[in-house]
């Protein structure tokens, strides 16, 4: 019996990669122009990841601070991938910049340079936003998803921690492209992606012609813990307790479902686990805490990204029309402009204040060594 | 294998029990004269392949030389294969600790023996015999042996022991004692005074330096006007070459700062 009845296509963008053209797409034979490492210093280490050591950096020559990521050893296809990834989508709405590329001359370590963002750690920041602060950071993550997804790129890892948000100034930034994969209809892709909070039921149940769609997932994991202060709000102790824990939210039945619809075969290993759940309603998750978050629009939100069937969940451009994001959406966006506006004026003024801070602390280390 | 097992003969003889640590090639490497700069990499990190990634393009018989550190090598390997592949494993051994001890794991492991001045002491008088850190000038095996790195005049010196001097530095890398101080920040030695981790007795020198442990090169100002510049003291020291501390080939930017400092001063 054929596994597959009928393919899996993405509902929007399908073509675009085949309409941009192998020179857009194709990361293999990526030439990197590779800069010069001594521009630039390590201050501090602020994370690591599987793939990173991740340190704030400074670029000595323009005295400008930045992030510097230094890459672990892997295949070089992956790090080819996303330096393409990232060229490709220089400029685009709240995408990390690119600023440099450069290695080690000697141990040939690669090293990605991407813009600083004064970011506050999600846990502390998250319980801090009122319900105006999610709508508005949502609607810029969706501008940033919207805008990969009409670059034929699926980001495939989106989760709190690669969200940066300085919130003094309202910017926010997808950063972490280096599992982002380039969308080709009836592809097989790795289900190996994402964090185990964030997996699409997609990944979980092995199904491989996934598309955009996963990060409509991942987000709307992310929009709720938002809103109902529960992080994370899938917490599977495992990749298969994973697919437990989204069941015992949506349903068994729907679940079923959804496997019959695409023809996907459970793994046996769900047999003693999975058991039996009722959908249960998005209202049994509001508490006295998390009340301040909710209206019928941001459940209605919810209840359209948190979908088994990647093919209904809403696509990064009809979400941003939803009206969770005021009647006419453009009245936040109007608002994030004048935000925004007066965001690079307080940002002009807080680097020339940093630079007058770096320069009093030399003067102090150095008046001590004369 | 074979001195594994005469080894693990020999513990169950001596102690009674059956210690599956006391058997595994790492314990024995560990425990080999002039092995005691390795710190312990955990099993878990050797076992996932991912951490490995490249070092079957750096090492032969990468397979067998991964079983023989792991200890699931196959009694029946050759026995004129197995000279060869103890070089093997331990290059293989030396690179995975390289990446090992700049994981947060490992860094703690070598804070421990950092500690217990595993590493040896500052030869230099003024530095109070302050612990240091092993370091290498490359991260590529068979180029420099292992130096020492001290924190506080935060320059680098030579083993004292011979066995010591002849471990490649590329088994500790260029990063090491450059990350700990970035991860550990406490850890980084006063200027002055007696080091925290100093050995009883150490008393502090008083005097001239005994305020500053490290004092920037003198400064030429004035003579250098009155003298020729081929003359000039600034410009003989200008050529003295510095170590500079880098981590994966970056300038650690407090340091780099300082220095640039120095060298204009010098320059002047």
């Amino acid at each position: 019996m054929g596994r597959r009845i009928s393919p899996s296509v993405a509902r929007t963008y399908a073509n675009v990669n085949e309409s941009l053209g192998p020179d857009w797409y194709e990361y293999d034979n990526l030439t990197v122009s590779w800069g010069s490492q001594e521009h630039y210093e390590i201050v501090r280490k602020v994370g690591r990841g599987k793939y990173s050591e991740v340190f704030e950096g400074i670029n000595v020559v323009h005295d400008e601070k930045c992030i510097i990521k230094v890459l672990k050893p892997v295949k070089k296809k992956k790090i080819k991938r996303e330096i393409k990834i990232l060229q490709n989508l220089a400029g685009g709405p709240n995408v990390i910049a690119l600023l440099d590329v450069v290695r080690d001359p000697s141990s040939k370590i690669p090293s990605l340079v991407t813009e600083y963002i004064h970011n506050v750690d999600f846990k502390v920041l998250y319980p801090r936003f009122t319900d105006f602060d999610v709508r508005f950071y949502i609607l810029e993550l969706l501008k940033a998803l919207d805008f990969c997804h009409s670059k034929g790129i699926m980001h495939r890892d989106v989760k709190p921690h690669n969200v940066m948000i300085d919130h003094d100034l309202r910017k926010l930034r997808l950063i972490d492209w280096g599992l982002a994969e380039f969308y080709h209809p009836k592809t097989e892709y790795n289900v190996r992606v994402a964090s185990r909070y964030f997996k699409g039921p997609e990944l979980l149940v092995d199904f491989q012609e996934y598309d955009y769609s996963l990060d409509m997932w991942s987000l709307g994991c992310m929009f709720a813990s938002m809103i109902f202060r529960k992080e994370p709000f899938f917490h599977g102790h495992d990749n298969y307790d994973q697919l437990v824990k989204i069941a015992k939210v949506l349903g068994t039945e729907e679940l079923y479902n959804y496997l019959e619809k695409y023809d996907i075969e459970l793994d046996s290993a769900y047999d003693d686990i999975l058991g039996r759940y009722p959908k249960k309603p998005w209202t049994r998750f509001i508490t006295s805490e998390n009340q301040r978050y909710i209206s019928n629009e941001a459940i209605d939100f919810l209840d359209k990204l948190l979908r088994y069937d990647h093919q209904e969940r809403l696509t990064a451009r009809e979400a941003q029309d939803h009206p969770y994001f005021g009647k006419p959406a453009l009245m936040l966006q109007k608002y994030s402009n004048l935000i925004q506006a007066v965001a690079l004026h307080k940002n002009l003024s807080r680097r020339l204040l940093n630079k007058v801070r770096v320069r009093d602390r030399d003067q102090i280390r150095l008046e001590g060594f004369g | 294998m074979l001195r594994a097992h005469l080894q693990r003969t020999v513990d169950e003889i001596s102690t009674g029990s059956d210690s599956d640590y006391s058997s595994s090639w790492i314990s024995w490497f560990l425990s080999s004269k002039g092995n005691e700069y390795f710190c312990e990499v955990e099993e878990d990190y050797i076992l996932d392949r991912f951490n490995l990634t490249g070092l079957n393009t750096e090492v032969q018989n990468y397979t067998q030389a991964l079983d023989l550190i792991t200890d699931n090598l196959d009694d029946d390997v050759a026995e004129e294969f197995r000279g060869s592949l103890d070089v093997q494993a331990r290059l293989l051994y030396g690179l995975i600790h390289a990446r090992w001890v700049i994981t947060s794991r490992g860094l703690a492991k070598m804070l421990d023996k950092y500690k217990k001045a595993d590493f040896g002491r500052c030869p230099r008088v003024l530095c109070q015999s302050q612990p240091l850190l092993p370091v290498g000038l490359t991260d590529v095996p068979y180029e420099k042996s292992v130096k020492l790195y001290c924190g506080r005049c935060e320059d680098i010196y030579s083993p004292k022991s011979s066995r010591h001097g002849s471990i490649d530095g590329a088994y500790f890398g260029t990063s090491f004692p450059h990350m700990l101080f970035l991860v550990y920040p406490h850890m980084i030695p006063q200027k002055s005074g007696i080091p925290e981790l100093s050995p009883p007795g150490v008393k502090a020198v008083e005097g001239a330096d005994g305020r500053r442990g490290r004092r920037p090169r003198e400064e030429a100002e004035g003579t250098s006007e009155v003298m020729g510049e081929e003359f000039s003291t600034a410009n003989v020291a200008m050529k003295a070459e510095r170590y500079r501390p880098r981590i994966f080939g970056f300038q650690v930017s407090e340091i780099a700062k300082l220095q640039r400092w120095q060298e204009a001063i010098r320059d002047r």
